[in-house]
């Protein structure tokens, strides 16, 4: 795989191609699990504080 | 073999374009450089994580009663902690917060997103395990010095971290994309909230009421979080655009400017300034109104002490939901629209809420303050999508990090205007529950100074723009 040493993200291009290639399909599939879990981690913590949050405001009503 | 070959790639050094080697360590700007092909929705959960923590600082409140008796343990003893000494610790805080912000923006430009969240990470839990040991050997200084100062780093290296980043990554919806980090320091205090109660009743026991170890624990806890938002964060890729977006097409629009302003340069322009008093007006009529909820719903329409804290559990959501909501709506209808509706939608509601209030009126009287703090969130969230209409991305960090000291005004300046003029009131003979009328007609006053504000700001002019050899060394 040739490589343009002027370009400073060459090296990462080329790797992503590499990795996409080799990978291929099972690639796809783990980027989406990815995306799923990286949201989950962020998005249950708030959902906690949410729910909390509306289970007191009850009170309101 | 191949994952091996991966990390050889990612771990070698490159040649920059003047053939000089550099070796980029794993916190530079050159090693977060995503791949063309990267998908961007992974971007805002880094965001989000570091905006969920540091949003913690305005559930501070939850510790309060509970450090007036570390000594005492089930009440108050004669050397315990007085609340107007534990008060200082938010002040200081948020003072450190905009101060960082300031002057530290300059820097995260430079150094790129994961290292400034990373000294975020270890500053904001840093500070709470400082302050774990404050509460241990009963040293105010040191909750000063640990929530106060290192978590005041920390809170301002956080929160203008990930917004340039965000920016980048959405160049064709800037405003959802910071709407949705913004949002995490909204839902922030929702968390942290219950989180540190529970704690708090885990650890506590006949001899301690579980401060200490709920602060560390709570360190803990952020610096993992914050942590991840750092590993998974990255920076586009120079040559990478969103499908079907037209950068020319975008830079046409009257109020987005084609070039980049130099941060010192934008100190220099009307626009700043303009944007500077419209946050800060903005955030004055909600920050004085969110501080005093409870005991403002309790006077003004007479309700419960606990109906009125669901009211604020109630505002708060509308807070975080107005973050994302407004900000969102801001890339469709533009910046200066977006601060338009919240400030004459805002002087009706605040000219409103007394006729409403003694009408009796609770459901409307709720309806009117909640949508007043969505908008009072969604100034937060819109800011930095104007800044980067008006000054370009290439600064835009640095710019809103100097524009956040506009929140230090209004956290002064909102709180001070509501309960002097309360008391006032109340002094001059005025019933507990008309004393906030003049208060909502002066709040309608300032919005409407910040409406003619807003409707000033221009396009940037061509001279404040940076050159193209400004644009190479920068």
């Amino acid at each position: 795989m040739a490589r343009n040493t002027d370009d400073p993200y060459a090296g990462q291009d080329a790797v992503d191609r590499e990795a996409s290639t080799l990978a291929g399909e099972e690639h796809v599939t783990s980027a989406q699990g990815r995306l799923v879990v990286l949201w989950a981690v962020v998005l249950i913590p708030l959902a906690y504080g949410v729910f909390n949050t509306i289970e007191k405001s009850l009170a309101l009503f | 073999m191949c994952a091996a070959r991966i990390r050889v790639n990612r771990g070698q050094s490159k040649l920059n374009g003047t053939g000089k080697t550099l070796m980029a360590g794993i916190l530079d700007k050159e090693r977060i450089v995503a791949p063309k092909n990267f998908n961007r929705w992974l971007i805002p959960p880094a965001a989000l994580a570091i905006h969920l923590s540091i949003g913690q600082v305005y559930a501070f409140s939850v510790f309060n009663e509970p450090l007036t008796r570390i000594i005492g343990v089930t009440e108050s003893a004669p050397q315990d902690w007085e609340l107007t000494t534990l008060g200082w610790i938010f002040s200081i805080a948020i003072a450190v917060l905009g101060v960082t912000a300031a002057f530290g923006g300059r820097w995260l430009e430079r150094v790129g997103p994961r290292k400034g969240m990373v000294i975020a990470a270890i500053a904001w839990a840093g500070g709470f395990l400082v302050s774990a040991l404050g509460v241990w050997v009963h040293s105010i200084w040191l909750l000063y010095l640990g929530y106060g100062v290192f978590g005041g780093i920390g809170l301002g290296f956080a929160y203008i971290s990930p917004v340039k980043t965000l920016i980048r990554w959405f160049p064709d919806r800037p405003g959802m994309a910071t709407g949705m980090a913004i949002m995490g320091f909204g839902g922030g205090a929702m968390i942290g909230s219950p989180l540190a109660v529970n704690l708090m009743d885990f650890y506590s026991g006949p001899d301690s009421a579980g401060v200490a170890a709920t602060f560390a624990t709570m360190g803990v806890l952020y610096f993992i979080l914050m942590i991840f938002g750092a590993a998974i964060v990255r920076v586009p890729h120079p040559e990478w655009q969103p499908a079907g977006y037209q950068p020319e097409q975008a830079s046409t629009k009257k109020m987005q400017t084609s070039g980049h302003v130099h941060v010192d340069q934008a100190l220099k322009t009307p626009q700043f300034w303009l944007v500077w008093a419209v946050l800060c007006l903005n955030v004055t009529a909600g920050i004085g109104v969110l501080g005093q909820a409870s005991v403002m719903s309790q006077e003004m329409v007479g309700i419960s002490a606990e109906a009125a804290a669901g009211f604020v559990g109630l505002m708060s959501i509308a807070n975080m939901l107005g973050r994302f909501l407004w900000s969102s709506l801001s890339d469709y209808i533009g910046r200066k629209a977006t601060y338009s509706t919240f400030f004459v939608l805002g002087i009706v509601l605040y000219a409103a809420v007394p006729s409403i209030a003694s009408a009796g009126v609770i459901w409307l009287f709720v309806l009117s303050y909640l949508v007043i703090l969505t908008m009072y969130g969604g100034g937060f969230a819109t800011v930095p999508a104007y800044l980067r209409d008006l000054f370009g991305t290439a600064h835009v960090g640095a710019i809103h990090g100097r524009l956040l000291t506009a929140w230090s005004v209004a956290g002064v300046l909102g709180p001070v205007i509501i309960n002097y003029l309360r008391d006032f009131q109340i002094s001059q003979g005025v019933a507990p529950a008309d004393a906030y009328s003049l208060t909502m007609y002066i709040m309608a006053g300032l919005l409407a100074v910040g409406l003619l504000c807003n409707l000033a700001i221009r396009g940037m002019q061509e001279r404040h723009l940076m050159d193209e050899r400004q644009l190479v060394t920068e």
